[in-house]
């Protein structure tokens, strides 16, 4: 397991947490398109940038055998 | 000229480019199994990322997801995020599935499986899964090909006379049949020319036809039909507010059963899987990842606005999946935009259609044949093996197709009520494979036994319960099959005896390798 894997693993279960929760509770009530649509929007963009935090560090390297 | 015979010039200028860019990508194939599967593992970030996406993204997003959005409201935009914020599993598991690849030579992730486990049959059972559950999946982007093309090609059939010279044969079916003809011609074409290499840059070309053409029709949409995004939303807020209230109408099991197959989609699909041993370098792997992940988010975006302009311009529909048609059919959209639209759905239907049988033809050489029937085939005859079976794969989905359309008289044999229940259960169905690939991958306790009874059992499950229709609890059947897939495969896995050389071998390489590059 390299460095990092066992806090972005908690990290993104924690995204997937609120994804499912956030909008069948929270903006249940919100009719309108800055409640579950916008959420969902910026959600999805901070998982973007997540992932890019992870592979962006990522760098060519030699395989021995 | 007619609006049928421009569509007919704009399908002709789409496939003479195709066809041009398929034979520009045969001048750098080489010879190989993994040249003609695997582009050689050589393939570029750019190229990487958008077979990736033209692969991942089919039909469904224009009309499919456009019309669960017009049925279910913003949970269909939730949906389509959750399975794209699932392509964390390719950044977890990417960099292992690339490196053992390159170490062991593995060709699809069925021949990974088998070595791993050391047992053939752990192989054969995963490429079994796979064409099971993917050649009726095929099928149905086949037929919908046929629907979309039909659409615009009876007029063409009457003025060039075929329906006179099929009399008695409606002309529907003439139309449908010519369309299904013509999508299963340009697949076999295109994977044949030069195997992933032409799969992969037709791909390109097809994802970026996708995606323009999506943004721009969505774009003409909103200033045509709102004066604006900014009066779309407000259309938006005062027209169908319980629409965009929580998960719109989506149930929370509903959500669920669709959101978890399609969150392990990048693991379990071999098509995608596939694609994970052909970028050339970790700078192309990264371009491939951080390319899909923004194409994947501005498609679905439109895709899902697309669906909403649907539910404000023509809100009595009963068939929510003709949303997209009847739109596209809409005076606020002229037919040249619709053309164009038209050409970009059928893009991402057949770039997934030539993906699948590139990946499935692989499979049967390497997989059945090689593996399971004559492991000292030589790679001359297994590659032959592997281009015939492009075309008898192809005629497969054609076949199924036409069964399940009904419009060639085909004799009943029981398999067209399956179709259906197939396709429908193939992201369920290929989810039975994902706990054997994470567990090869973490668990050196982990057996073939296990794998095999996960998959197996897991497969058959869902099968009953998809064309039983049955839910228990209110749960979709890849809920269930996932939960019994698990603890068989941990409990039967404890039970039976581990290739413990195997694992410390595989698992040995990864845990020396990953800090290398920074993999996590």
């Amino acid at each position: 397991m390299g460095k990092g894997f066992w806090g972005w693993l908690c990290w993104f279960l924690f995204l997937f947490l609120v994804d499912f929760t956030i909008p069948f509770h929270v903006l249940k009530g919100v009719q309108k398109v800055q409640g579950s649509f916008l959420f969902w929007i910026i959600w999805m963009a901070i998982a973007i940038v997540s992932m890019f935090a992870i592979f962006l560090r990522w760098r060519e390297g030699h395989t021995n055998g | 000229m007619s609006e049928s015979l421009y569509a007919w010039l704009a399908i002709g200028i789409y496939i003479a480019v195709g066809i041009g860019v398929a034979i520009l990508a045969r001048r750098k194939l080489g010879f190989g199994m993994n040249e003609f599967f695997l582009g050689n593992r050589s393939i570029g970030g750019f190229v990487s990322a958008m077979t990736y996406a033209a692969t991942t993204y089919s039909a469904f997003m224009m009309v499919g997801l456009a019309g669960l959005t017009y049925k279910f409201g913003v949970g269909a935009l939730g949906f389509e995020l959750t399975y794209l914020c699932g392509l964390v599993l390719v950044v977890f598991f990417g960099p292992r599935f690339w490196l053992v690849g390159k170490r062991f030579d593995y060709l699809t992730h069925a021949q990974l499986l088998a070595d791993r486990y050391q047992n053939r049959a752990v192989g054969i059972v995963a490429s079994l899964l796979c064409l099971i559950f993917l050649i009726p999946y095929a099928a149905i982007q086949v037929m919908g090909i046929g629907y979309l093309l039909a659409r615009v090609s009876q007029d063409a059939i009457s003025s060039i006379g075929i329906g006179s010279l099929l009399a008695g044969v409606p002309q529907e079916s003439i139309a449908l049949f010519i369309g299904m003809v013509l999508a299963i011609i340009l697949a076999i074409v295109w994977a044949n020319i030069a195997g992933l290499r032409s799969v992969a840059w037709t791909d390109a070309l097809q994802a970026l036809i996708m995606l323009v053409v999506s943004i721009a029709a969505v774009c003409f949409l909103a200033y045509r039909g709102f004066g604006g995004f900014g009066g779309f939303f407000t259309k938006m807020n005062q027209e169908i507010p319980h629409l965009l209230a929580g998960p719109g109408l989506f149930k929370f099991n509903v959500f669920f059963g669709l959101a978890l197959p399609w969150v392990f989609f990048s693991l379990s699909n071999p098509q995608v899987t596939q694609r994970l041993f052909i970028p050339k370098s970790v700078t192309a792997f990264k371009q491939m990842i951080g390319g899909f992940l923004i194409f994947g988010f501005i498609y679905t975006v439109v895709s899902v606005l697309w669906g909403f302009g649907a539910k404000l311009m023509l809100p009595g529909l009963e068939n929510a999946d003709l949303a997209t048609p009847m739109l596209l059919a809409h005076s606020t959209i002229p037919w040249a935009i619709a053309i164009i639209v038209m050409i970009g759905i059928l893009a991402a239907a057949i770039s997934t259609i030539n993906s699948i049988l590139l990946t499935l033809s692989s499979m049967v050489a390497r997989d059945i044949y090689k593996t399971g029937i004559n492991p000292r085939a030589p790679e001359k005859l297994e590659l032959k093996i592997g281009k015939v079976i492009i075309p008898i794969l192809a005629a497969i989905f054609f076949f199924f197709a036409c069964w399940a359309t009904g419009i060639i008289g085909l004799p009943k044999f029981g398999i067209e009520f399956m179709i259906a229940p197939l396709a429908s259960a193939a992201s369920a169905g290929l989810l039975m494979a994902v706990p054997a690939i994470i567990g090869a991958f973490f668990w050196k306790r982990a057996t073939a036994a296990g794998a095999l009874t996960s998959m197996v059992v897991g497969a058959v499950l869902v099968l009953i319960l998809q064309i039983q229709g049955y839910k228990p609890l209110g749960w979709w059947p890849g809920v269930w099959g996932f939960i019994v897939c698990i603890v068989l495969y941990v409990v039967v896995s404890l039970m039976t005896e581990a290739p413990v050389k195997k694992a410390k071998e595989f698992i040995g390489y990864l845990n020396k390798e990953l800090p290398k590059r920074n993999f996590i």
